[in-house]
This record gives structure tokens, sequence and C-alpha cells, in this order.
């Protein structure tokens, strides 16, 4: 591979609202290649994900019997979890699950940005920094949770170290408050790491020209960081929630849904691998879905998350 | 330009290839349908092999049949993982896995999604195997597995501070009055997962409650039996008897609590014999097991353990229908109990002197095997123990009370078996 | 916590620099304390002999290098599942790259209909429980005779984190100022040409970052690998670690997979810390960050 010719960063251009004539390439090639681009993209997600859920939407309308021909239920399974006969154990998982999303994320969104902006500075030893920020994220998710079960048991180094006797995956609150922490540790290093490269692509200059007109930092955070590093923090708190709105092996692993922790993956799960109920696992995950599809649609509506500005003209 | 579409071509043409191959190995399984309760080299598909000595089992078999091998296929440590392993492949209608290592929990369901070859009763389920473990093999009737291994819950207790077991649970809380401080006085296993399912039907069973009647459909929890039985356990946690940390105890954590001398007495499997009377133990020699205790004398243990099924998928069920009859075969037995350290579904091995030699247990085992339960026996397995747990576990932690929690388990498993 | 208010830090007032200079390093020291003690714990655990491994103490004592030796014993077949791990991991990072690099370029800087509906579309198919896709898979893959085999991992792998990259890297090269092009167009180079020399450069951190991301999601894979590998042939190292066994079925053996978290663990941050050191000073050389 020829290496691609670096530019000085010093050279880097000013992200001022460019002017975006001048293309020309004719719109019909353009979009015949953007086509192009973009089909090998789409092929691989329609067999992969698109195929298994349209399978998954269509088992959904049927009834769960073991034996026999297929029952077709209409709406019958969405029914039973919305006011139906599994009613109550849905909405306290669907109120749950939006629990763990807020505090999860909000947390790790706060310590990521707080991570990202210490690693940007210069100083000693910035790489190791950089490399032991990057821990949690890197440990496999299995091995983490094991950790921390271990770590909130009785008699684990949580209450030694804390001199405290809780039982911290046998009551509501602090089970609650084990699967935060463990997974705000976890994935606040997602945030900081997306953060940080959207840092990255900031000209000094600014912050130069900032400085000299007198800008404290908290008005340079304010006025020049936030705005600049805004497409990469919506994007790291979109995926994050669409992450956390899917969260099933920390409370599976430290209390198995007990203590009001079941999420809503876990009901998927149990109907699904569980109970083997294909249908109203279907669903579920349909409905797991629509929650989360509605929850991104007006977080990209509210907060203009949307990567891609408005269609130059 | 021209890079791109060459590149979309090759992968339409890789997509396409991919296709074809699938109809080709669809084509081959289906031409094999001739070989159909043929014989050749098969596969079994187990839970990861804790006693390593697995390998010696099949070595002896591989030996007798060189042209009908059998290979172990390791499954992941989680229970719940190999039956996610199993439900794919059945549902896939694969051949890759011939004789399965199936929980006893799970062979009705298996059954009943018609995936296993029904299995000759006379060979299979004959007198000389332990009447519960038959039970739970049996489904609508019928045989559809092999018992292999065995299991039931046993009292571990304090012989340097108890003369003799206490076999009721009133004698065994009042025996916990003068106990040295800093020790508890019982614990099982309370932690929402299987194990409680266990422990709360070993109770609720004892005092004469049961979940389901016995054509698995009826829900018969809601009794004043069934109360009083779960009562003990409620109870228990409330006057101290019980710690409240046990409500996260699993098997390891309960054993670790009786082993380290924080614990006079522990309900658990066979396995903590050896840990127990390790020279690292602070109680080596000083515990002694029992049947568990009751209402009103000796209680009824939940039976554990594991049959051997084979696949309806299944390419060579002969050879897989001999090699559970060579699993089952006493020779193998005896392995099983000398070797592997795991209880025998043989009911004579038990007062082989050689054996009891190696586990003195066997003989309170075999008492405590006798009077075992299968635990509900359902197709809706899973959902009925969920179901079970889900309304147990907040009654011990005390959050709702005994009555609040049998009423709405009564409503969960009518839910979950209909 | 107990800081002082954010001052103004102008050079003149030294007094007020020392305390900023202070309040960045305990910073530092917290936020590195937050990401490394449990895995120092864990580090620690994986030390301990199974006799100790419930030690509270917080140096392990008389560390043993029992759990290490079981990790890479004889029933585990650990090497060939990192190697694995690398395979399946490296592919899923170099394809996840490639497609979502030039999906994203596409996206980013070609005009064309329905972009927005386009990049809804990657992002819903992260919104369906991972469940719900893997029966269906495992039935689709068993039909190809794809279980056992790289593919039926790489190939699931690059979708799941296809969605995240194309957003990142749409991003990055959205922000891409449009004269850079133009000038590049000017000084003769075709679109192809301006894309690989100019705009890609200058995407690194974007690029970087999501290849990070990536490997480390493929490298920590479990569900899919679980269900796709049957043998240890193809198995990668989340299936291993979900293998071990302790002395009995229900003995969890903690001090096992505690070692292996630190075999896994280690040699990545090692690679990343690497890389990342000559990708981006290369990059931001004569630069005051």
């Amino acid at each position: 591979m020829t290496s691609p010719a670096l530019l000085p960063t010093r050279d880097r251009p000013r992200r001022t609202p460019a002017s975006r004539a001048g293309e020309k390439l004719h719109p019909v090639n353009e979009g015949r290649l953007a086509f192009w681009l973009i089909i090998p993209s789409i092929l691989l997600l329609t067999l992969v994900i698109g195929y298994p859920v349209v399978q998954g939407i269509w088992r959904s309308f049927f009834a769960d019997s073991i034996d026999g021909p297929l029952e077709f239920v209409g709406f019958g399974n969405y029914a039973q979890a919305l006011w139906g006969r599994y009613s109550k154990e849905f909405w306290a998982a669907f109120n749950v699950t939006w629990f763990f999303t807020i505090t999860t994320v909000v947390l790790e969104t706060l310590i990521g940005m707080a991570m990202a902006l210490f690693m940007n500075r210069a100083f000693r030893g910035r790489g190791l920094m950089r490399a032991s920020v990057l821990v949690p994220w890197a440990i496999p998710t299995a091995v983490a949770a094991v950790m921390w079960r271990w770590a909130f048991d009785p008699r684990g180094i949580v209450n030694h170290v804390l001199g405290t006797t809780i039982t911290w995956t046998g009551m509501e609150w602090s089970s609650k408050v084990a699967i935060i922490v463990a997974d705000t540790w976890k994935t606040a290093p997602f945030v900081a790491l997306l953060i940080l490269a959207g840092l990255q692509i900031i000209p000094d200059e600014v912050y130069e020209a900032a400085a000299m007109d007198g800008a404290g930092p908290w008005k340079r955070f304010w006025h020049i960081t936030l705005p600049m590093v805004r497409p990469s923090l919506l994007v790291a708190v979109l995926f994050r929630m669409l992450d956390a709105l899917r969260m099933y092996d920390l409370p599976a692993i430290f209390t198995n849904g007990a203590n009001d922790t079941t999420t809503l993956s876990i009901l998927v799960v149990r109907a699904s691998l569980g109970n083997l109920q294909p249908g109203y696992g279907g669903a579920l995950s349909t409905i797991t879905f629509a929650v989360i599809f509605l929850a991104a649609f007006l977080f990209v509506r509210l907060l203009g998350a949307n990567v891609v500005p408005k269609e130059r003209s | 330009m021209i890079r791109l579409r060459a590149f979309a071509i090759a992968a339409a043409v890789a997509l396409s290839t991919a296709s074809l191959a699938g109809c080709a190995s669809g084509n081959s399984s289906g031409s094999s349908s001739s070989a159909e309760d043929g014989r050749g080299p098969i596969t079994f598909a187990s839970g990861k092999d804790f006693t390593k000595e697995m390998g010696t089992l099949l070595d002896k078999w591989n030996a007798a049949h060189p042209a009908e091998k059998v290979t172990l296929l390791e499954l992941a440590a989680s229970p719940d993982d190999q039956r996610t392993a199993f439900v794919q492949n059945f549902q896939a209608k694969s051949s890759a896995y011939d004789v399965l290592w199936s929980d006893v929990v799970w062979t009705s369901e298996f059954a009943s999604h018609g995936w296993l070859e029904e299995l000759d009763p006379t060979v299979f389920a004959s007198s000389d195997i332990m009447p519960a473990a038959v039970k739970s093999a049996t489904y609508d009737g019928k045989t559809w597995g092999a018992p292999f291994m065995t299991n039931a819950g046993l009292l571990f207790y304090r012989s340097d501070l108890v003369k003799t077991p206490p076999t009721t649970w009133a004698d065994l809380f009042k025996s916990c009055e003068g106990r040295p401080s800093g020790m508890d006085c019982y614990a099982g296993q309370f932690a929402q997962y299987e194990g409680l399912t266990v422990n709360a039907a070993e109770a609720i069973n004892d005092a004469g409650g049961a979940f389901l009647a016995a054509d698995g459909k009826t829900v018969t929890v809601d009794t004043p039996e069934a109360r009083a039985g779960l009562s003990v356990l409620a109870d228990a946690f409330k006057n101290g008897m019980i710690n409240k940390e046990a409500i996260t105890y699993k098997e390891e954590e309960s054993r670790r609590a009786f082993v380290e001398g924080r614990l006079m007495y522990l309900r658990n499997w066979p396995y903590v014999y050896t840990s127990a009377s390790a020279t690292d133990s602070a109680i080596k020699g000083k515990f002694g097991i029992a049947p568990l205790p009751g209402v009103s004398g000796p209680g009824v243990s939940s039976l554990g353990g594991i049959d051997l099924v084979v696949s309806k998928f299944s390419r060579y069920k002969a050879t897989a229908k001999d090699f559970l009859a060579f699993m089952q075969s006493e020779e193998t037995q005896k392995f099983v109990v000398s070797a592997m350290n795991q209880a025998s579904v043989r009911t004579a091995l038990y007062d082989d002197p050689d054996l009891i030699k190696v586990s003195p247990y066997l003989p309170e085992l075999k008492k405590s095997l006798l009077n075992a339960n299968p635990r509900p026996v359902t197709p809706n397995y899973n959902a009925v123990s969920l179901a079970i747990q889900k309304n147990v576990y907040p009654a011990l932690q005390g959050s709702v009370t005994v009555d609040q929690a049998i009423t709405q388990m009564a409503a969960d498993l009518a839910n979950a078996v209909g | 916590m107990t800081t002082a208010p954010v001052r103004d830090s102008r050079p003149a007032m030294t007094a007020h620099r020392w305390a900023g200079q202070i309040q960045f390093w305990v910073g530092l020291v917290l936020i590195a304390f937050f990401c490394l003690a449990p895995f120092y714990w864990m580090a620690v655990s994986s030390l301990k002999s199974p006799e100790t491994i419930f030690d509270n103490r917080l140096l392990p004592q008389d560390p043993s290098a029992t759990n290490y030796l079981a990790v890479f014993g004889a029933d585990n077949d650990f090497s060939l599942a990192l190697r694995n791990s690398l395979i399946v991991a490296g592919s899923v990072t170099v394809l996840s790259l490639i497609v979502g690099v030039i999906a994203s370029y596409a996206l980013a800087r070609l005009k064309f209909r329905l972009k927005s509906v386009v990049l809804g579309l990657f992002l819903a198919t992260s919104m369906f429980p991972g469940v719900a896709i893997l029966s269906p898979m495992f039935q689709l893959f068993a039909d190809w005779g794809w279980i056992n085999t790289y593919q039926a991992m790489i190939i699931p792998d690059v979708s799941f984190t296809l969605p995240l990259g194309v957003w990142i890297l749409t991003g990055f090269f959205v922000a891409m100022p449009w004269e850079l092009e133009e000038a590049a167009r000017v000084d003769g180079c075709t679109a192809g040409e301006a894309f690989r020399k100019v705009l890609l450069p200058l995407a690194v951190p974007g690029v970087f970052t999501t290849a990070i991301l990536v490997f480390i999601a493929a490298w920590n894979e479990f569900m899919i690998a679980n269900s796709m590998t049957q043998t240890p042939s193809a198995q990668p190292v989340t299936v291993a670690i979900a293998k071990f066994t302790g002395v009995s079925q229900f003995d969890q053996p903690f001090g096992t997979q505690m070692a292996a978290g630190v075999v896994v663990t280690v040699p990545l941050v090692i690679i990343v810390l690497i890389f990342q050191r000559r990708i981006i000073s290369g990059l931001t050389s004569g630069s005051s960050r």
C-alpha cells in the first residue's frame, strides 16, 4: 500500500462552513456511484440482520403451540405483552430498562467526557493514560461481569474496602447500584474514545485565538469544545443508548433478573430461548425494536444528531 | 468504477456459491436418510467434562467399536449455554449431535417437541435403575432418555457440634440455639436461579404441597401445605436461622460457608463431601451427612442428574442406542462412581462395599434418592421453574408474605403451563 | 470530590496556574484509579492459588502461576482459541473498515436521494435484541454448512459493527472542508485519488477509533461465536473461557477466568498503545497537542 501523504497539522484547514459548490461530478453519475458504494453494506445487513428480523416479525403473528400447524393470531402476542397476561412483567421491564439506560448513559457521558478532555491534553505519559482508559472496555464482557459479581459478593472486595456488610446482589437498591457501577466502568471508555476522536480534529488555532480573547476554561469548553465535539458526542450517546436499551449480561449474571432488574432483553431471551416461545419472543423483540427506534428517532430529531447535514443545494 | 463493479460481481458470486453449497449439503443430508437407524461414527455432545474421565470411558467404547467411534463434543460449562446449543441444533434439524447429555428437567421438553428418539423401556428403564430417575426420563408414558448420572440433596452437619443429625425442621432449628457465636444455623441455595426451585420444591413437597398435578397441566400449589412448606424457609430467614447473606447463595457460596466453618447445617449435593474432607478444609473429620430434614421425619429431596438422549435427527441411531446401553451398563456405572465421583443410577451399586469405601456417603445418598421427587415433569419446565423462583425469592427476602407469594405463584404457574 | 472551582488560568497568574496543574493531576489520578483499580483486582485474583482465591488482601500473598498454567492447560486449547480470535477480530476489523469507509464516503460526500433513510436503516439494524437474530441466523448458516467456520462469526460481527463504524466515519467525512477535495482535483487528482490522498489521512483519528472499537467488539463477542462453533478448531477465546471448569460442575474457576481475562486484555492494550503512538504522532507531529 502506498502511504498517504500526510498533511502537517498546521496546514489543516479551519472548519468554517465551507462553500459547497463546485462539485464536478454529474448528478446522475454521482447517484450511481453512491449506489455502488453503499450496496455492499446494504447486502450484508440484509443477509445477516434483515432476514432473521423479518422472519422473527413474521413468526410473532403466530401462536406458540408445541405441535400442530401454526395458528395465526394477528397481534395476539403483542396484546399479551402490552395489556394481556404478561403485561405486568412487561411494563416492569420497560421501566427498569429505561431506568438503567438513563442512569448509565448520563454517568458514562459525564465520565467519558472528563476522560477525553484529560487524555487530549499534552503531558508526559499520555500514551499510558490512553491505554489505561482502554482497559475496562477491552476486557471481555463475560470476564468483567464475573469479576464484578465476585467483587459484589457479600464477602467480596467491595464490602471489604468499604467496611460494609451489604448483600449487594440480594436487595433491590444495591443490585441496581452494582449493575450501574459495573456498566459505567465498562463502557465510559467507549464514550471517551469517541469524544477523543472528535477532539483531535479541533485545530489548536481555535483555542489559541480564544485564549487570546481572554476566554476562560469554562467558556472555552462551552463555546468551542462542546459545539465542535457535538457530532462525535451525539453519535457516542446515541449508540450507548441503543446498547443500554438492550442491556442483558450484567443483570443476568448479577441477579438473573431478581430484585426488579429484569430488562426487556432478559424477557426476550427468556421467551425465545428459555421458554421456546418464538411467537411471543418475536413479539417482544419487535416491541423492543419499536421502543428503541422511537427513542433514537426522537433523539436524532430533537438534538439534531443526524451526522449528515442538510443536503447541499 | 470497474473495480467496484468487479467487487460487486465477486460478492454476488460468493453469495450464490454459498447458497449452492447450501443446496449440496442439504442434498447430502437428504440422501443419507437411507442410513436411517443405521450404524456409524457418532457424536456425543455433553457439558464440559469436569470429571476429566469421560475420555477414558469413550476410549473403552471406541476400542471395542472401531467402525462406530464416539467423538466427545464438550459444550460450555453453563447449563443454560448447553441447552441453548441443543435447542438450536434441534430447531435446525441438524445431525451434528447424535447423543446428547440432557439435564433431567430438559428431557420432557425435548421429547414434547419431537426432537428425541423414543427408547425401549425394557432396556433403559429396567427395575435396576432408580425409579425417580426413570420417572424423569418418562414423558407421556414413553421412555425418552437413559438415566446416566443421578443426584439428590443431602444434609451436611457438624458432627463435632451435633451428636445425632435432626430429622425434622423443628429439631434442626432447636439444635441451633446454642451454636457458637458467629456461626449460622442453616443454608441452602436461595439466589434466584434453578437452585432456588430445587430448594423450594424440597420444602414444599415435604410439607405435602405440589406445584402441578401428575398431568403436568393443573396448578395445585395454592394449598395450606404448600404455604406451610414455604413458611419454613421464610421464617428461618426472618428469625435469623438463615443468614440474610444466603439470599445470594448458589451451590458454591453455600459450600464455602460450610467448609470454612461458618455454618452448622448445609443442604447441598454430594459433591461437597470431597472438598469438606480435603486436607485444607476447616471441618475435616468434623462433619457428617444425613437425609434432608422434613416437617415430621426425613424430608423429600429434589432429583438432579443427567439423562442421555438420542436425537431424532441422528443418522446412526442404532449405534447411538448401543452407546446408551454401554453408558448405563453396570461396568460403566461403577466407573461413574469410582473414577468420576458421581452418583450412579443403578440401585445395586449403593450397597457395593468397595464403592462405599471410596464414597462413604453412598448409603445416606441411597436413602435420599429412593425418597427423591423429580421436579415438575412438563414440557414448559423453564417457565414453570421461573414462576416458582420469581415468587419464592421475594418471600424469602420478606418483601412479600408467604400468602401473597403462593397466590401469585399459582397465577404465574397457570400462565406458564397454559 | 473537593476540587476548587475552575478558574481563569492566564499565564500571568502563576498561583492559579499551579492550582490548575494540581487539579489536572488529581483528575488524572482519579481517572486512572477508576479504570485500573478493578483491573488490578482482577490481576491480583489471577495470581492467587485456589486455596487463597477468596482472600481480600490487596497484595497477593505468595503469588502463584497456577491459574496461568491452567489457562494454557492441555484441555483448554487456549493458544488455538487466541489464534482464532485474532483471525476473526482481525478480519472483522479490516472488512468492516473497508465496507464502512466506502459507504460513509458516499453518505458524506455524494449527493443522492433518501440519504437520511439509508443512515436510519444502518442505525435500525442495531436496534434488535441480539438473541432475536441468533436462532434464524443459526438455521441459515447450518443450512449452508457454515457451522464451525470463521465466516459464520466474521460476517455477523461485521454487520453488528458496521452501523457504528458508518456513523462515526460519516461524521468525520462530513467535517472535512470541501475546498480540500477541490484543490486536489484542481491539481489533477481523480475523485478516488482525492479521497485516498486528502480525505482519508485527515480522517485517521476517526478511522483509528473505529478500528479499535470494532476490533474490541469482535474480540469480545460471545453469543454468536458460542452458537456457531462446536469444536475447538474454530472457537475464539470468549467461548474457550466459557468452557473452563472447576473441580465440580458447580465450581466456577474464578482464578482461571481472571487469568484468562488478563491474558486476552493486556496484549490488546499494548497493541493499541503501539499503533496509537505511530498513527497519532505521525499525524499531529509539530502540533502542541
